[in-house]
């Protein structure tokens, strides 16, 4: 009999009215990475919350090195040692790197001692190389990508010394060359004797990280096993009622002529000679890893970022689109990466925030005719099956799927011609998914365009027509999607490493 | 001022009607733009055009009412199965995506049914293609392509399908090899799989799907979680499925979960091209 780094003993607790984790008994030995799998809605997140003091009031009873503890707070599992990072970034954009880094775990003595600056960048710096990480420290965190902020989320973990280490789906985001670092960083972290609870997904998680794994379904944890060989992924995967391997219904439609021709786009010093074209009904799709410039694309492209090109035709036409109001009336449109900051307005209702590009289809005189806005509003709603019970909401009633959903509405709304989608998908029930896919099916079909922007390389090679790898800020290959194969992207994705 | 403004309304009406007559069906924003007038006063035009009994309108657009005169070259002298207007729209939604499945050269294979009748109206664009069929008004409508080879298997003729069946019908499907087979059931349920209305058919069903590469189910939603009386064959069966978009969450993730293309017939973008 071991002895356990942290024991839970039937944690339960009622979230909202219909939804509890109940009766939850888990274990964690030290050195061990402990794998927590379910599907979407299954009350993972929920249960590691509690541990770690986001939400308080459970019922049962916590142990950590045999010793009975109450978490209260945030603060309270933190002095126990017991380190949390969460699903989304919480840094501080405006800070550097490295004070983000150690934020939380500023060696001083006494409150008046001064912050050893130096030090810190130092320790960052050798942080970065010891795990071959290709971060500057001095830079404003403000200018990484989603990815680099993840894995800095997690090192803030690994500087933190806490015993116990929970990380909530921090592979999501990361293509494979992220993924390895993960790795490493866990590596060592068992080394130093640190239990990790781990969040994931990803089934190959398991065999390279884990040694158990819980599977948790409807709040309930309902089995625990030992990674083994004998292991059935299948198994697994239904227990947690996860699908086996995504499909992606997809439509080939014969491609039309050029919507969008760009040629030797460059900006700022990160992407250069950037020429490609989109084709009407045509889905093409642009790939890499992380910090490889495809969020800087889609903005360039959207008119949000300076950048310098020798032409950008839309239609044939050549276009100047320096702001995106000029991309709008040009008929594009872009979803972006952070939902939540770029996309939504959160003080207007779903109403207002689906309409608000399109407001002139419904001006007459000058005015805004709301009762024919509304009725339409509620026509899109009902046919992207958004349950539209109370409209005049805030969208933070609403799922992460259901915002994706809307602002799909919100630019077919106004007319859009050229859809950028800056991962459309991520942290997207599959339902919502699934709607997400036929709708770029009927934007294909009835002469749109769709620049798909995706780390997920199973949704680029299920979706893309065609299929355009950026690697360092310049684009490597093109393949068509009979020719694509994972490990070909990946190849030259990673080509110039 | 006043008099002004009807007098351009009488104009749009009649342009709009003439529209109509000519191309059986509009798109709000191309009238808004032939008209130079803003989309919302297009929709009041129409709604009052839907009044007076003259369009019917549809997601973006309108279409003209069809006069009480033979619609389609099949239904002048064959009793057709009944349906109403807005049954017949969530058919050919389907029918639409099916047909984008379809590619120029293919065999394929449509079981009787409505939506299957819809995807064989559509079809006239494709090259080369061969269709074996069992219902007599698919094959009667195919035949009015000189490019579409369709086959008809023979057999008793059911009076309320129009359709053959039987054992002298498998007997000859058993000649061919299909690429694509669009089956076209009455109901699923998560413990019976799938299920139709005749026994013959099921054999039919069962008996086809061996003979064919890609299996693809054309349903309309309102037929989840509704059983008919004979069973065809458990969720596995199918590759694809084909339906509305109104489809209940709780099927579309058992969908998904059991790795099948779920294809909705989602229509948000207006008008095409």
């Amino acid at each position: 009999m071991s002895e356990y780094l942290l024991e839970v003993k039937g944690l339960s607790r009622q979230l909202g009215d219909t939804f509890k984790i109940e009766n939850v008994d888990l274990n964690l030995l030290p050195q061990e990475v402990h794998i927590l799998m379910g599907a979407n809605g299954a009350g993972k997140s929920a249960l590691v919350k509690t541990l770690s003091g986001v939400i308080t009031g459970y019922t049962g009873e916590i142990l950590l090195n045999q010793t009975p503890l109450k978490i209260n707070s945030v603060d309270d599992a933190k002095s126990y040692g017991i380190f949390y990072v969460p699903q989304d970034i919480q840094l501080f954009n405006k800070m550097t790197v490295a004070e983000n880094l150690f934020f939380e775990n500023l060696d001083i003595k006494h409150k008046l001692t001064p912050i050893n600056m130096n030090e810190l960048y130092f320790k960052a710096k050798e942080l970065f190389s010891e795990f071959q990480i290709d971060i500057d420290p001095h830079e404003k965190l403000g200018n990484y990508g989603l990815a680099q902020k993840h894995i800095i989320q997690i090192l803030k973990a690994y500087v933190s010394h806490a015993k116990v280490i929970i990380l909530d789906e921090p592979s999501a985001a990361f293509t494979d060359y992220e993924s390895n670092i993960l790795h490493s960083i866990i590596t060592k972290l068992k080394s130093k004797y640190v239990g990790i609870l781990l969040i994931s997904h990803r089934i190959k998680d398991i065999y390279k990280l884990g040694d158990r794994v819980s599977i948790i379904k409807d709040g309930h944890l309902i089995a625990t096993l030992d990674v083994n060989d004998s292991i059935e992924e299948d198994v697994i995967l239904l227990l947690a009622g996860m699908p086996l391997a995504n499909r992606y219904p997809k439509l080939h439609f014969k491609r039309g002529k050029e919507l969008l021709h760009v040629r030797n786009l460059k900006s700022s010093d990160i992407l250069t000679d950037i020429s490609f074209t989109l084709h009407k009904h045509e889905v093409l799709g642009i790939t890499g890893l992380a910090g490889s410039g495809r969020t800087l694309l889609a903005n360039c492209l959207f008119g949000n970022t300076d950048y310098e090109c020798t032409a950008l035709e839309i239609n044939g036409i050549k276009v100047n689109v320096t702001h995106p109001f000029e991309a709008i009336s040009n008929s594009v449109a872009l979803l972006p990466e952070d939902r939540e900051s770029d996309g939504i307005i959160p003080s207007l209702n779903v109403v207002d925030n689906i309409a608000f590009t399109s407001l002139r289809r419904f001006s007459h005189f000058c005015l805004i005719n709301y009762n024919i806005l509304i009725s339409t509003v509620k026509e899109y709603l009902k046919r992207f099956n958004i349950i539209s019970s109370n409209i005049y909401n805030r969208p933070n009633y609403y799922t992460n799927g259901h915002w994706q959903k809307m602002f799909f509405l919100k630019w077919i709304m106004s007319g859009s011609k050229i859809f950028i989608l800056d991962e459309p998908t991520r942290g997207v029930d599959i339902v919502s998914k699934v709607d997400i896919y036929n709708c770029m099916n009927n934007i294909t079909k009835n002469g749109g365009g769709i620049i798909l922007i995706s780390s997920d390389f199973d949704e680029i090679l299920g979706m893309c027509d065609r299929i355009l790898v950026l690697s360092q800020g310049k684009l490597v290959c093109e393949m068509t999607q009979k020719e694509a194969t994972k490990e070909k992207i990946l190849q030259y994705a990673t080509d110039n490493k | 001022m006043n008099l002004v403004i009807n007098l351009f309304a009488i104009e749009r009406i009649k342009i709009i009607k003439n529209y109509l007559n000519q191309n059986e069906k509009v798109e709000v924003s191309k009238l808004s733009d032939m008209l130079n007038v803003s989309e919302v006063t297009i929709r009041k035009d129409l709604e009052k055009l839907e009044t007076e009994g003259f369009l019917t309108r549809i997601h973006g657009g309108a279409v003209l009412r069809p006069k009480n005169s033979a619609v389609s070259f099949a239904s002048q002298d064959t009793p057709v199965r009944e349906e109403n207007l807005f049954v017949e729209d969530h058919l050919q939604e389907i029918a639409l995506i099916a047909v984008e499945m379809i590619e120029d050269n293919d065999s394929i294979m449509l079981t009787n049914g409505p939506i299957n009748l819809e995807i064989a109206k559509n079809l006239h664009s494709k090259q080369n293609l061969t269709v074996l069929t069992n219902d007599l008004l698919i094959a009667l409508e195919l035949s009015r392509f000189p490019h579409i080879k369709s086959i008809s298997l023979g057999g008793d003729t059911d009076f309320q399908s129009k359709a053959t069946f039987g054992r002298l019908t498998l007997a000859n499907m058993s000649h061919f090899y299909i690429s694509k087979i669009f089956i076209e059931v009455d109901g699923f349920n998560e413990h019976v799989g799938f299920s139709v209305s005749n026994i013959d058919k099921a054999t039919l069903i069962q008996e086809a799907v061996l003979n064919a590469t890609s299996k693809i189910i054309v349903c309309p939603a309102d037929c989840f979680n509704k059983t008919a009386f004979f069973k065809v064959g458990p969720l596995k069966i199918a590759e694809k499925i084909i339906t509305n978009f109104n489809l209940d969450e709780t099927y579309k993730r058992l969908i998904c979960n059991n790795s099948i293309e779920l294809f909705t017939s989602i229509n948000l973008m207006e008008g095409s091209e």
